[in-house]
């Protein structure tokens, strides 16, 4: 049980990463990541859906009738999506503003669907909501580096906090910290995303090559 | 077919209960999702009144600060709007439909305004809804014009869609800040020069006043949309306005 416990965390962490390696989820990585809170926001929205939406379907994997599964599970998938939707729009009215229509979108991602499909369809509920909630942080996590340098170099800032700036200006450069726009643009998220996949694989082909697992 | 029945059954059942759950959800947030929605309206009307929290100088505030951003607690706003804003519904007369053409007013019979007061009870301006079309979707804003109908007083963005960071600038102070003292006369005229985006701006209209404010570098479409908007629905409100001058005179002249 520990030992699937592990294997579930570090394929969904690095081995099978949603991102990196399945290459799934690919446009809200490109459309979110230019400002770090709100890809914060989405990552734990899509962490919660995707841990829920597998535990649910886990609950219900022998009693749904196979012909009709995958509507079932866009059913569960989409109402947890609404979830998120209706709080963030009572609990974080600026940041349901700024996700704008990709709080909805999280029902489209693929990585949810293919979770469901893959794992939780056929494992236990424990193993279903692990599983659900290391996708999640899989995806947060490359989403939230790319965010970090996107936002960094596009405005300057880190968590809205100018930061390049005012360092710019102590280093003499009068004009201060010029941004990036490219950064803020989506062709910015293509190379970044781009840029950390191949850093990403070409980490695991030389463990690879070097037998460490 | 016994089979295909309580297929049928189990998928009916099931989506039973998620919309149940899911009415319930929507049921037990839906009042203070109003009042949010109510806040963040009401939070940019007073913004483009150039009404601001108490203590706050806007030349003072981050040039990158939305109008979320303000400092304001609910009762504040809610105190201010009853103090110094009064909605009125301007009937729309056929001599004034006929130089409405080509807008959503033309089809209505009446248009709600606001009516923005200073402290002493003079009326100091009048406020209206804009739409448009932006780069990736509508644009909405509320613009609110001096009593001679020659000068904007201030303008905010209540919907947007643009790129965060280039087109979604539109929402930050320092962009909306040239709209404030804005010439607007030659939005009287149908051959009047309305107002227009310029690359570079050295003084704000309250300094040095024009009919010019400052684009975007990076987000002309957004921008464009944003003249276009101001342009078109400012020269319907304007004649909605003119129009009906002597109403508005006579219901408030009781409060000057």
């Amino acid at each position: 049980m520990a030992t699937k416990a592990i294997d579930i965390v570090k394929d969904d962490l690095w081995k099978n990463n949603p991102v990196t390696v399945q290459i799934l989820g690919i446009c809200s990585t490109l459309a979110v990541t230019n400002i770090f809170m709100n890809t914060l926001i989405m990552g734990l929205g899509l962490t919660f859906v995707t841990a829920f939406s597998a535990l649910v379907i886990s609950l219900l994997r022998n009693i749904i009738p196979p012909r009709i599964r995958m509507m079932v599970q866009v059913l569960v998938i989409s109402s947890f999506v609404v979830i998120v939707d209706i709080s963030l729009k009572a609990y974080m009215p600026d940041i349901s503003k700024a996700l704008g229509p990709y709080v909805g979108l999280i029902i489209t991602n693929c990585i949810i669907m293919g979770r469901m499909e893959a794992f939780a369809a056929n494992n236990t509920p424990g193993p279903a909501f692990l599983d659900g909630i290391m996708s999640g942080i899989g995806y947060s996590w490359v989403l939230l580096v790319i965010a970090f340098i996107r936002e960094l170099l596009g405005f300057g800032t880190i968590l809205g906090m100018p930061v390049l700036d005012p360092l710019m200006r102590s280093l003499g450069a009068s004009e201060g910290w010029v941004q990036w726009a490219f950064m803020i643009m989506a062709p910015g998220g293509f190379f970044m995303l781009a840029s950390f996949i191949w850093i990403a694989n070409s980490i695991s082909a030389h463990k690879l090559a070097h037998g460490k697992h | 077919m016994k089979k295909a029945f309580l297929t049928v059954l189990f998928m009916t059942l099931i989506t039973v209960v998620f919309i149940a759950s899911l009415a319930w959800v929507n049921e037990s947030s839906r009042s203070r999702i109003a009042q949010n929605d109510k806040i963040f309206r009401l939070q940019s009307v007073l913004y483009a009144c150039n009404l601001m929290p108490e203590g706050v100088d806007e030349t003072l505030l981050s040039p990158a600060m939305t109008t979320s951003d303000l400092p304001w607690n609910n009762e504040a706003i809610l105190h201010l709007t009853r103090q110094r804003i009064v909605s009125v519904t301007l009937p729309i007369t056929p001599v004034v439909r006929d130089k409405l053409k080509g807008s959503m007013l033309s089809l209505t019979d009446s248009a709600e305004v606001q009516v923005l007061f200073d402290e002493a009870g003079a009326v100091l301006g009048y406020g209206f809804p804009l739409r448009g079309k932006g780069l990736w979707g509508a644009l909405g804003a509320f613009a609110v014009v001096s009593a001679d109908l020659n000068t904007m007083i201030g303008l905010d963005f209540t919907e947007q869609s643009e790129t965060p960071g280039l087109g979604a600038r539109i929402t930050e102070s320092w962009f909306k800040y040239f709209f404030r003292g804005l010439k607007i006369d030659g939005l009287h005229r149908p051959d009047g020069e309305g107002v227009v985006m310029v690359n570079r701006k050295i003084q704000s209209n309250l300094e040095s006043p024009t009919n010019s404010v400052q684009a975007i570098t990076g987000a002309t479409q957004t921008c464009n949309g944003v003249v276009n908007m101001v342009n078109a629905d400012l020269r319907f409100y304007l004649a909605l306005l003119r129009g009906n001058m002597s109403i508005l005179n006579d219901q408030f002249k009781g409060v000057n």
